[in-house]
Protein backbone atom coordinates (compact mmCIF):
# COMPACT_ATOMS: atom_id res chain seq x y z
CA UNK A 1 0.00 0.00 0.00
CA UNK A 2 1.47 3.34 -1.12
CA UNK A 3 1.70 5.93 1.59
CA UNK A 4 1.95 9.86 0.54
CA UNK A 5 4.27 11.99 2.43
CA UNK A 6 1.43 13.42 4.63
CA UNK A 7 0.59 10.00 6.02
CA UNK A 8 4.00 9.29 6.77
CA UNK A 9 4.34 12.33 8.70
CA UNK A 10 0.97 11.77 10.31
CA UNK A 11 2.30 7.94 11.48
CA UNK A 12 5.34 9.37 12.96
CA UNK A 13 2.99 11.87 14.90
CA UNK A 14 1.00 8.98 16.18
CA UNK A 15 3.67 7.38 17.12
CA UNK A 16 5.41 10.51 18.83
CA UNK A 17 2.30 11.04 20.41
CA UNK A 18 1.92 6.99 21.76
CA UNK A 19 5.67 6.92 23.09
CA UNK A 20 4.90 11.05 24.99
CA UNK A 21 1.78 9.53 26.15
CA UNK A 22 2.97 6.73 27.77
CA UNK A 23 6.35 8.88 29.09
CA UNK A 24 4.16 11.83 30.36
CA UNK A 25 1.60 9.05 31.76
CA UNK A 26 4.18 7.58 33.78
CA UNK A 27 5.61 10.23 35.43
CA UNK A 28 2.31 11.28 36.12
CA UNK A 29 0.97 7.98 37.81
CA UNK A 30 4.35 8.14 39.64
CA UNK A 31 4.05 11.74 41.19
CA UNK A 32 0.18 11.14 42.30
CA UNK A 33 1.27 7.07 43.39
CA UNK A 34 4.27 8.86 45.12
CA UNK A 35 1.59 11.81 47.18
CA UNK A 36 -1.07 9.14 48.07
CA UNK A 37 1.40 7.00 49.33
CA UNK A 38 2.98 9.66 51.52
CA UNK A 39 0.45 10.85 54.06
CA UNK A 40 0.29 7.01 55.52
CA UNK A 41 3.95 7.30 55.85
CA UNK A 42 4.21 10.40 57.74
CA UNK A 43 1.35 9.09 59.99
CA UNK A 44 3.18 5.90 60.32
CA UNK A 45 6.80 7.36 61.02
CA UNK A 46 5.17 9.82 63.53
CA UNK A 47 4.69 6.98 66.09
CA UNK A 48 8.25 6.72 67.94
CA UNK A 49 8.51 2.58 67.98
CA UNK A 50 7.56 2.27 64.92
CA UNK A 51 9.02 5.25 63.03
CA UNK A 52 12.50 3.29 62.23
CA UNK A 53 11.32 0.55 60.29
CA UNK A 54 8.71 2.38 58.77
CA UNK A 55 11.17 4.94 57.17
CA UNK A 56 13.07 1.42 55.92
CA UNK A 57 9.70 0.39 54.48
CA UNK A 58 9.13 4.10 52.78
CA UNK A 59 12.56 3.94 51.35
CA UNK A 60 12.22 0.73 49.70
CA UNK A 61 8.89 1.90 48.46
CA UNK A 62 10.22 5.09 47.36
CA UNK A 63 12.94 2.52 45.65
CA UNK A 64 10.33 0.12 43.96
CA UNK A 65 8.05 2.93 42.74
CA UNK A 66 11.18 4.75 40.92
CA UNK A 67 12.38 1.39 39.30
CA UNK A 68 9.48 0.70 38.30
CA UNK A 69 8.00 3.70 36.63
CA UNK A 70 11.53 4.05 35.53
CA UNK A 71 11.57 0.67 33.82
CA UNK A 72 8.35 1.45 31.93
CA UNK A 73 9.97 5.08 30.50
CA UNK A 74 13.59 2.57 29.77
CA UNK A 75 11.33 0.10 28.11
CA UNK A 76 9.17 2.89 26.24
CA UNK A 77 12.56 4.84 25.06
CA UNK A 78 13.90 1.20 23.87
CA UNK A 79 10.26 0.78 21.64
CA UNK A 80 10.43 4.37 20.76
CA UNK A 81 14.22 3.43 18.86
CA UNK A 82 12.97 0.30 17.03
CA UNK A 83 9.91 1.56 16.20
CA UNK A 84 11.87 4.55 14.82
CA UNK A 85 14.06 2.24 12.96
CA UNK A 86 11.14 0.18 11.27
CA UNK A 87 9.33 3.29 10.17
CA UNK A 88 12.38 4.84 8.57
CA UNK A 89 13.22 1.17 6.26
CA UNK A 90 9.05 0.31 5.95
CA UNK A 91 8.74 4.83 4.61
CA UNK A 92 12.73 4.02 2.13
CA UNK A 93 11.61 0.73 0.85
CA UNK A 94 8.07 2.95 0.02
CA UNK A 95 9.97 5.45 -1.63
CA UNK A 96 12.29 3.36 -3.25
CA UNK A 97 9.38 1.38 -4.52
CA UNK A 98 7.79 4.38 -5.77
CA UNK A 99 10.99 5.52 -7.92
CA UNK A 100 11.24 2.10 -9.27
CA UNK A 101 7.10 2.08 -10.29
CA UNK A 102 8.02 5.40 -12.14
CA UNK A 103 10.87 3.58 -14.03
CA UNK A 104 8.79 0.83 -15.35
CA UNK A 105 6.46 2.90 -16.21
CA UNK A 106 8.62 5.47 -18.01
CA UNK A 107 9.86 2.45 -19.59
CA UNK A 108 6.46 0.98 -20.70
CA UNK A 109 5.37 4.38 -22.33
CA UNK A 110 6.64 3.44 -25.89
CA UNK A 111 6.82 7.87 -25.90
CA UNK A 112 8.71 8.68 -22.82
CA UNK A 113 11.22 6.04 -23.15
CA UNK A 114 11.63 6.93 -26.86
CA UNK A 115 12.40 10.57 -25.71
CA UNK A 116 15.09 9.10 -23.01
CA UNK A 117 16.33 6.37 -25.85
CA UNK A 118 19.87 7.21 -27.62
CA UNK A 119 18.43 6.27 -30.49
CA UNK A 120 15.63 9.29 -30.14
CA UNK A 121 15.98 11.58 -32.88
CA UNK A 122 17.30 9.00 -35.50
CA UNK B 1 -36.80 31.40 0.29
CA UNK B 2 -35.89 28.50 2.72
CA UNK B 3 -37.57 26.25 0.23
CA UNK B 4 -35.41 27.36 -2.57
CA UNK B 5 -32.17 27.50 -0.69
CA UNK B 6 -32.61 24.01 0.71
CA UNK B 7 -32.74 22.93 -3.44
CA UNK B 8 -29.27 24.88 -3.65
CA UNK B 9 -28.04 23.62 -0.61
CA UNK B 10 -27.59 19.87 -1.70
CA UNK B 11 -25.52 20.85 -4.66
CA UNK B 12 -22.12 21.70 -3.67
CA UNK B 13 -19.85 20.59 -0.79
CA UNK B 14 -17.86 23.13 0.98
CA UNK B 15 -15.15 20.67 1.96
CA UNK B 16 -14.75 19.51 -1.51
CA UNK B 17 -15.48 15.96 -3.14
CA UNK B 18 -13.03 14.17 -0.50
CA UNK B 19 -13.98 16.09 2.88
CA UNK B 20 -12.27 15.42 5.62
CA UNK B 21 -13.45 11.95 7.07
CA UNK B 22 -12.70 10.63 10.79
CA UNK B 23 -9.29 10.41 11.07
CA UNK B 24 -9.54 14.00 10.32
CA UNK B 25 -11.94 14.63 12.67
CA UNK B 26 -10.10 12.91 15.49
CA UNK B 27 -7.42 15.08 14.77
CA UNK B 28 -8.81 18.35 14.76
CA UNK B 29 -10.66 17.28 18.41
CA UNK B 30 -6.88 16.18 19.57
CA UNK B 31 -5.19 19.50 18.34
CA UNK B 32 -7.91 21.74 20.43
CA UNK B 33 -6.91 19.75 23.40
CA UNK B 34 -3.20 18.75 22.70
CA UNK B 35 -2.66 21.53 20.44
CA UNK B 36 0.54 23.58 21.93
CA UNK B 37 1.74 20.41 22.84
CA UNK B 38 1.93 19.15 19.23
CA UNK B 39 3.06 22.26 17.89
CA UNK B 40 5.90 22.73 20.29
CA UNK B 41 7.04 19.47 19.14
CA UNK B 42 6.55 19.83 15.80
CA UNK B 43 4.51 16.72 15.69
CA UNK B 44 2.79 15.75 12.45
CA UNK B 45 -0.74 15.47 14.07
CA UNK B 46 -0.45 19.30 14.17
CA UNK B 47 -2.93 21.09 11.89
CA UNK B 48 -1.23 24.22 9.95
CA UNK B 49 -3.09 26.82 9.17
CA UNK B 50 -3.62 26.53 5.62
CA UNK B 51 -6.95 27.28 2.92
CA UNK B 52 -7.98 23.53 2.72
CA UNK B 53 -10.34 22.40 -0.62
CA UNK B 54 -10.62 18.26 -0.85
CA UNK B 55 -9.06 17.82 2.00
CA UNK B 56 -5.55 18.86 0.81
CA UNK B 57 -3.72 22.28 1.69
CA UNK B 58 -3.65 24.86 -0.61
CA UNK B 59 -0.96 27.38 -0.79
CA UNK B 60 -2.52 31.14 -1.26
CA UNK B 61 -0.47 31.58 -4.21
CA UNK B 62 -2.40 28.46 -6.01
CA UNK B 63 -5.76 29.86 -5.18
CA UNK B 64 -7.43 31.25 -8.37
CA UNK B 65 -8.04 34.87 -8.12
CA UNK B 66 -11.73 35.41 -7.34
CA UNK B 67 -13.60 36.17 -10.42
CA UNK B 68 -15.56 38.69 -9.02
CA UNK B 69 -13.45 40.16 -6.78
CA UNK B 70 -15.44 38.73 -3.70
CA UNK B 71 -14.38 36.76 -1.40
CA UNK B 72 -15.40 35.03 2.26
CA UNK B 73 -13.61 33.24 4.20
CA UNK B 74 -14.74 30.42 6.63
CA UNK B 75 -12.97 30.28 10.13
CA UNK B 76 -14.11 26.87 12.26
CA UNK B 77 -14.38 26.51 15.68
CA UNK B 78 -12.85 24.77 19.08
CA UNK B 79 -11.90 21.30 16.95
CA UNK B 80 -13.24 21.29 13.84
CA UNK B 81 -12.42 21.64 10.64
CA UNK B 82 -14.20 22.57 7.18
CA UNK B 83 -16.37 20.17 7.68
CA UNK B 84 -18.21 21.93 9.85
CA UNK B 85 -19.41 24.12 7.14
CA UNK B 86 -21.39 21.75 5.31
CA UNK B 87 -25.37 21.15 6.57
CA UNK B 88 -26.73 17.94 7.92
CA UNK B 89 -29.21 15.92 6.16
CA UNK B 90 -31.15 16.48 4.05
CA UNK B 91 -29.30 18.98 2.75
CA UNK B 92 -25.59 17.40 2.92
CA UNK B 93 -23.14 18.34 0.59
CA UNK B 94 -23.85 22.12 0.66
CA UNK B 95 -23.02 24.65 2.86
CA UNK B 96 -23.12 28.92 3.57
CA UNK B 97 -20.04 29.29 0.98
CA UNK B 98 -21.42 27.40 -1.91
CA UNK B 99 -24.67 29.49 -1.35
CA UNK B 100 -22.46 32.72 -0.98
CA UNK B 101 -20.87 31.64 -3.75
CA UNK B 102 -23.96 30.71 -6.46
CA UNK B 103 -25.95 33.75 -4.88
CA UNK B 104 -23.75 36.19 -4.46
CA UNK B 105 -20.82 35.73 -6.08
CA UNK B 106 -18.42 35.11 -3.06
CA UNK B 107 -15.61 32.96 -3.50
CA UNK B 108 -15.47 30.59 -0.61
CA UNK B 109 -12.12 29.93 1.47
CA UNK B 110 -12.00 27.91 3.95
CA UNK B 111 -9.71 27.58 6.93
CA UNK B 112 -8.25 24.81 9.12
CA UNK B 113 -5.61 25.33 11.90
CA UNK B 114 -4.80 23.93 15.04
CA UNK B 115 -7.31 25.37 17.56
CA UNK B 116 -5.62 24.18 20.69
CA UNK B 117 -2.78 27.23 19.79
CA UNK B 118 -3.15 30.64 21.44
CA UNK B 119 -5.87 32.67 20.05
CA UNK B 120 -3.21 35.56 19.65
CA UNK B 121 -0.50 33.26 17.66
CA UNK B 122 -3.53 31.91 15.55
CA UNK B 123 -4.81 35.56 14.47
CA UNK B 124 -1.14 36.85 13.19
CA UNK B 125 -1.01 33.57 11.10
CA UNK B 126 -4.02 34.68 9.64
CA UNK B 127 -3.20 37.91 9.10
CA UNK B 128 -0.01 36.52 7.02
CA UNK B 129 -1.90 34.11 5.17
CA UNK B 130 -4.29 36.87 3.98
CA UNK B 131 -2.11 39.37 3.04
CA UNK B 132 -0.10 36.92 1.14
CA UNK B 133 -3.05 35.92 -0.84
CA UNK B 134 -4.16 39.54 -1.26
CA UNK B 135 -0.58 40.08 -2.16
CA UNK B 136 -0.84 37.28 -4.69
CA UNK B 137 -4.00 38.48 -6.36
CA UNK B 138 -4.05 42.78 -5.41
CA UNK B 139 -6.53 43.80 -7.36
CA UNK B 140 -8.55 41.03 -8.02
CA UNK B 141 -9.48 41.03 -4.76
CA UNK B 142 -11.86 43.78 -3.83
CA UNK B 143 -14.07 42.46 -1.22
CA UNK B 144 -13.08 40.41 1.63
CA UNK B 145 -16.10 38.97 4.12
CA UNK B 146 -14.78 37.13 7.29
CA UNK B 147 -16.89 34.55 8.83
CA UNK B 148 -15.70 32.95 12.01
CA UNK B 149 -18.09 30.33 14.16
CA UNK B 150 -17.37 30.25 18.25
CA UNK B 151 -13.27 30.49 18.15
CA UNK B 152 -12.76 31.30 14.84
CA UNK B 153 -14.83 34.57 15.03
CA UNK B 154 -12.28 35.87 17.83
CA UNK B 155 -9.41 34.13 15.82
CA UNK B 156 -10.73 36.83 13.04
CA UNK B 157 -10.55 39.34 15.57
CA UNK B 158 -6.82 39.05 16.54
CA UNK B 159 -6.15 38.64 12.67
CA UNK B 160 -7.66 41.98 12.22
CA UNK B 161 -5.81 43.54 14.67
CA UNK B 162 -2.23 42.18 14.24
CA UNK B 163 -2.95 43.05 10.34
CA UNK B 164 -1.50 45.50 8.46
CA UNK B 165 -3.40 47.89 6.44
CA UNK B 166 -3.61 46.18 3.21
CA UNK B 167 -6.15 43.39 3.48
CA UNK B 168 -8.10 44.57 5.97
CA UNK B 169 -8.68 47.64 3.75
CA UNK B 170 -10.63 44.76 1.69
CA UNK B 171 -12.47 43.54 4.51
CA UNK B 172 -16.42 44.48 4.38
CA UNK B 173 -17.96 42.49 6.56
CA UNK B 174 -17.74 40.70 9.57
CA UNK B 175 -19.97 37.93 10.57
CA UNK B 176 -19.50 35.91 14.32
CA UNK B 177 -21.37 33.00 14.63
CA UNK B 178 -21.57 32.40 18.23
CA UNK B 179 -18.46 33.77 19.15
CA UNK B 180 -17.63 34.50 22.55
CA UNK B 181 -16.11 37.98 23.22
CA UNK B 182 -16.58 37.86 26.82
CA UNK B 183 -15.95 34.37 27.21
CA UNK B 184 -17.37 31.34 27.89
CA UNK B 185 -19.09 29.91 30.49
CA UNK B 186 -17.65 26.34 29.98
CA UNK B 187 -14.20 27.44 30.70
CA UNK B 188 -14.64 29.42 33.40
CA UNK B 189 -16.56 26.53 35.11
CA UNK B 190 -13.81 24.68 34.37
CA UNK B 191 -11.49 26.85 35.44
CA UNK B 192 -13.07 26.90 38.88
CA UNK B 193 -13.55 23.75 39.36
CA UNK B 194 -9.61 22.87 39.15
CA UNK B 195 -8.84 25.50 41.67
CA UNK B 196 -11.64 24.16 43.98
CA UNK B 197 -10.31 20.40 43.20
CA UNK B 198 -6.83 21.84 43.98
CA UNK B 199 -7.46 23.02 46.97
CA UNK B 200 -8.20 19.31 48.53
CA UNK B 201 -4.70 17.54 49.46
CA UNK B 202 -6.53 14.23 47.82
CA UNK B 203 -4.89 12.12 44.99
CA UNK B 204 -8.46 11.68 43.33
CA UNK B 205 -8.61 15.53 43.26
CA UNK B 206 -5.38 16.15 41.99
CA UNK B 207 -5.51 13.87 39.63
CA UNK B 208 -8.74 15.33 37.95
CA UNK B 209 -7.39 18.85 38.30
CA UNK B 210 -3.83 18.03 36.46
CA UNK B 211 -6.01 16.01 34.29
CA UNK B 212 -8.23 19.04 33.06
CA UNK B 213 -5.46 21.52 33.00
CA UNK B 214 -3.96 19.58 30.51
CA UNK B 215 -6.18 21.58 28.13
CA UNK B 216 -5.04 23.42 25.21
CA UNK B 217 -4.08 27.01 25.88
CA UNK B 218 -6.76 28.24 22.87
CA UNK B 219 -9.20 26.64 25.13
CA UNK B 220 -7.77 28.27 28.23
CA UNK B 221 -8.34 31.73 26.08
CA UNK B 222 -11.84 31.27 26.03
CA UNK B 223 -12.15 32.09 29.79
CA UNK B 224 -12.69 35.92 28.82
CA UNK B 225 -12.01 35.53 24.95
CA UNK B 226 -8.47 36.22 24.98
CA UNK B 227 -7.55 37.94 21.42
CA UNK B 228 -3.27 39.41 22.07
CA UNK B 229 -0.06 38.61 23.43
CA UNK B 230 -0.85 41.03 26.48
CA UNK B 231 -4.10 39.12 28.13
CA UNK B 232 -1.81 36.20 29.06
CA UNK B 233 1.75 37.07 28.52
CA UNK B 234 3.32 36.57 32.08
CA UNK B 235 1.08 34.84 34.05
CA UNK B 236 -0.30 31.96 34.81
CA UNK B 237 -2.76 30.22 32.74
CA UNK B 238 -4.46 28.60 35.50
CA UNK B 239 -5.21 31.42 37.65
CA UNK B 240 -8.65 31.71 39.27
CA UNK B 241 -10.55 33.76 36.96
CA UNK B 242 -7.91 36.58 36.63
CA UNK B 243 -9.44 38.59 33.93
CA UNK B 244 -6.50 40.18 32.40
CA UNK B 245 -7.86 41.05 28.61
CA UNK B 246 -6.48 44.69 27.42
CA UNK B 247 -9.44 46.09 25.32
CA UNK B 248 -9.41 45.69 21.67
CA UNK B 249 -10.95 47.70 19.62
CA UNK B 250 -12.94 46.44 16.78
CA UNK B 251 -12.33 47.14 13.24
CA UNK B 252 -13.93 50.22 12.37
CA UNK B 253 -13.56 49.90 8.42
CA UNK B 254 -16.36 46.56 8.28
CA UNK B 255 -19.42 46.09 9.45
CA UNK B 256 -19.72 43.51 12.43
CA UNK B 257 -23.20 41.12 12.46
CA UNK B 258 -23.90 38.47 15.20
CA UNK B 259 -25.75 35.23 14.96
CA UNK B 260 -26.51 34.52 18.67
CA UNK B 261 -27.95 31.10 19.24
CA UNK B 262 -30.68 30.52 22.11
CA UNK B 263 -30.50 26.75 22.47
CA UNK B 264 -34.10 26.94 24.51
CA UNK B 265 -36.01 28.89 22.26
CA UNK B 266 -37.21 32.45 24.61
CA UNK B 267 -34.51 31.38 27.21
CA UNK B 268 -32.18 33.78 26.75
CA UNK B 269 -29.69 33.13 29.98
CA UNK B 270 -28.65 29.78 28.31
CA UNK B 271 -27.36 31.19 25.42
CA UNK B 272 -26.22 28.45 22.44
CA UNK B 273 -25.24 26.18 25.51
CA UNK B 274 -21.62 27.18 24.99
CA UNK B 275 -21.98 30.55 24.86
CA UNK B 276 -24.22 33.00 26.38
CA UNK B 277 -26.58 35.91 24.94
CA UNK B 278 -24.24 38.75 25.67
CA UNK B 279 -20.92 37.39 25.13
CA UNK B 280 -21.89 36.27 21.52
CA UNK B 281 -23.57 39.93 20.81
CA UNK B 282 -20.32 41.13 21.48
CA UNK B 283 -21.62 43.48 24.36
CA UNK B 284 -19.86 45.61 26.45
CA UNK B 285 -17.97 44.39 29.54
CA UNK B 286 -15.92 46.53 31.98
CA UNK B 287 -13.21 47.69 29.96
CA UNK B 288 -13.74 46.21 27.05
CA UNK B 289 -15.59 47.76 24.46
CA UNK B 290 -18.70 46.66 22.96
CA UNK B 291 -19.44 46.49 18.96
CA UNK B 292 -19.87 49.82 17.00
CA UNK B 293 -22.77 51.23 16.69
CA UNK B 294 -25.00 49.76 13.30
CA UNK B 295 -23.78 46.45 14.43
CA UNK B 296 -26.31 43.80 13.52
CA UNK B 297 -27.61 41.32 16.54
CA UNK B 298 -29.13 38.71 15.25
CA UNK B 299 -30.79 35.90 18.39
CA UNK B 300 -31.97 32.94 16.60
CA UNK B 301 -34.54 30.70 18.99
CA UNK B 302 -34.40 27.24 19.10
CA UNK B 303 -30.62 26.69 17.48
CA UNK B 304 -27.74 25.47 19.65
CA UNK B 305 -23.84 26.24 18.82
CA UNK B 306 -23.11 23.91 16.35
CA UNK B 307 -26.35 24.94 14.65
CA UNK B 308 -25.14 28.47 14.25
CA UNK B 309 -22.65 27.05 11.40
CA UNK B 310 -24.82 25.18 9.33
CA UNK B 311 -28.49 26.34 9.20
CA UNK B 312 -30.40 27.88 6.37
CA UNK B 313 -32.18 30.39 8.35
CA UNK B 314 -29.03 31.50 9.44
CA UNK B 315 -27.65 31.57 5.94
CA UNK B 316 -30.47 33.64 5.00
CA UNK B 317 -29.40 36.48 7.80
CA UNK B 318 -25.86 36.20 6.46
CA UNK B 319 -27.09 36.79 2.67
CA UNK B 320 -29.46 39.62 3.95
CA UNK B 321 -25.96 40.91 5.81
CA UNK B 322 -23.64 40.90 3.48
CA UNK B 323 -25.60 42.08 0.55
CA UNK B 324 -27.41 44.97 2.53
CA UNK B 325 -24.55 47.91 1.00
CA UNK B 326 -23.75 46.11 -2.16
Amino acid sequence: MKMDEEAWKRLRGFKRLIHDSVERGANFVEKHHRHAAEKPFQTLESITPIAAPTRVVHGVHNGVLWLTYGSIRAINRAAEMADNWVVDRLESADDDDTVEKGIVELDADPVRAGACSPLHGR
Amino acid sequence: MQAKLASMAGQGDSAGKGGPGIVEHAISALNAWFGDYLSQTTNGLQQSMAFYRDNRPVAPEDIAAPPTGKVCVFVHGLGCNESLWSFPAPHEGGGYGELLEQRCGYMPLYLRFNTGLRISNNGKQLASLLEQFCARHDAAVTELVLIGHSVGGLVIRSACHHAGQDWVSRVRHVVYLGSPHLGAPLEKATNVATNVLGRFDTTATRVIRDLLNTRGAGVKDLRFGNLVDQDWLDCDPDELMNNRRVPVPWLTTARHHFAVGQAVAGVGTLGDAMVGTDSAAGRACGAQPGAPGGSDVQVMPGLNHLDLARHLSVYEHIEGWVNEDG
